[in-house]
This record gives structure tokens, sequence and C-alpha cells, in this order.
């Protein structure tokens, strides 16, 4: 078996830091782009028209 | 005590003995001093850094999402006011719009309008078919949802003379219910001015 030597060990300890580096990083993004608005805020949100086609209504009245 | 911690002690007096040595390699402890500060950094940095850092960023999120749905909310509410004015203005056009669009077939209505109308122009009804359709709304609409207008769809001839069918045609364009002319067909009578137009037409409500 191979002996481990420090450098073996350093290498071990770098990629573990990176890993947990990325990983946070990745966390924190999907944190940020994730969306808290719910389903029943979204339908909440649905735009309302406020104006009624009054033509229409003339044209009813012209007829 | 002295008995749990006098051979523990001598124990690791042994290790230290042992341990001294290879710490005092430059080049040891100072891969030593890196691999500890690594794994403090990734130690903390999952367990500190990670959920602070998501719980701040989560927090500003909801706050700017939360805006966000606020601004839309009262943009949303003055449309609603709005809307009702305006709803309000033409609330006396209703029955008008009831008339051309019903909220059921109103068939029957329907048919006693063409009757009066043919008999308005001298002409009359000698054939009349419609497809299948319900007297009343089977499921009453539900709240909230707005479902596309229905078609009645039917076919009628009406018998008369050209001057006449020409005016009921006119006038039928202009009845208060919504109508709208598929094909019109004519035909002669052999021996006389009589015309028979064979008329499909649609008719809308709206459930």
């Amino acid at each position: 078996m191979k002996h481990i030597t420090n450098r073996d060990m350093f290498i071990l300890s770098l990629f573990s830091l990176i890993t947990i580096v990325a990983w946070i990083v990745f966390d924190v993004y999907h944190a940020a782009t994730t969306s808290q608005i719910t389903p029943v805020q979204q339908e909440l949100m649905t735009p309302v028209n406020p104006v009624f086609d009054t033509s229409v209504i003339q044209e009813l009245k012209n007829q | 005590m002295s008995l749990l911690t006098t051979p523990s002690l001598h124990t690791y007096r042994r290790y230290y003995q042992r341990i001294e040595p290879i710490l005092q390699q430059s080049q040891t402890a100072g891969y030593l001093v890196l691999i500890l500060s690594f794994a403090t950094l990734a130690f903390f940095g999952y367990f500190a850094i990670k959920p602070t850092l998501a719980t701040i960023i989560t927090l500003r999120r909801q706050i700017q999402d939360s805006r966000f749905v606020n601004e839309q909310l009262e943009k949303k509410i003055g449309d609603l006011i709005t809307a009702q004015e305006s709803y309000q203005q033409i609330q006396s056009d209703f029955p008008l719009i009831y008339a051309s669009i019903p909220q059921a077939p109103q068939f029957s209505t329907l048919i006693t309008a063409l009757e009066s109308l043919t008999a308005e122009y001298s002409a009359s009804i000698s054939a009349l078919q419609t497809q299948l359709l319900p007297l009343h709304p089977l499921t009453p609409a539900t709240q909230g949802t707005v479902q596309p207008a229905k078609l009645v769809e039917f076919s009628v001839t009406v018998t008369g003379d050209y001057p006449h069918i020409v005016q009921f045609l006119e006038r039928l364009i202009r009845i208060s219910r919504l109508i709208t002319i598929r094909s019109i067909e004519m035909q002669s009578q052999q021996s006389n001015a009589i015309i028979q137009v064979n008329l499909v037409l649609s008719a809308y409500y709206l459930p």
C-alpha cells in the first residue's frame, strides 16, 4: 500500500476546501435565483384589464 | 482523577516524544498548518458560513419578491377600482348585452322573435331544424371562471316574396339577439314570385 505523504494530505484538504467553497457558491446562487413567490400569489397577481370595450355596446345600441 | 490521568499522560507523552521530531521538520510543519487551515475553513464554511449566507440571500430575495407582489397587488387594486367604476357606468346597458348574448340558450325566445319578424314581412316559416341543445344550462358557471360563448346552430326555411324576404334578411341581422348567418340558399317557386330561403343561423349564449 502506498504511504500517504504530506503532499497527498495537502491536496486532499485543498480539494475538500474547493468543493465546500463551490457548494457554498452554488447554494447562495440557488437561494438568490429561486423565486419566493407562491403559486397563490402568482394567481392573485394576474392583471385585470379595467377597460370595457364600450364600442361593442355602442354597436349593439346602434343595431 | 490522578489514577485516570496518570497513565494517559504517560501514554501521550510517548506520542509527543515521537511526534515532536516530525513537527520540527519545517516542511511537515508547513503542510500541517496549511492542512489544518483548510480543514478549519471547510468546516466553518459548511457549518457556519453557508447557512448564514443562504439565510441572508433568501431573506433579501423574499423582501424583493414581497415588494414586487405588493406593487402588483396595488396596481391590481387600482385596476379593480377603475373596473368597478366602468362597470357601474355600463350597468344600464346590461339588459341590452343579455338580450344579445343571454346566459341560457333561450331558443324559444329566439324562435318567437323570428316568427314575429316573418309575420311582419308577410313571410312564413315552413321548416325549422336545430341541434340538440339544453333548455337550461346543465352546470352552473363556476364563480370567477370565464367560459367561452356557446353556439346554437339551427336552420330555418322562410317562404315569401322577394322584396319581403330581402327586408326580412336586413331586419334579421339587426334583431336584439346576436345572430350570424352561416349560409343562405334561395329557391324560387316555379309559377309565382314566391321564393324559399334556407338559412343556416348561429346564435350565442354565455353560460
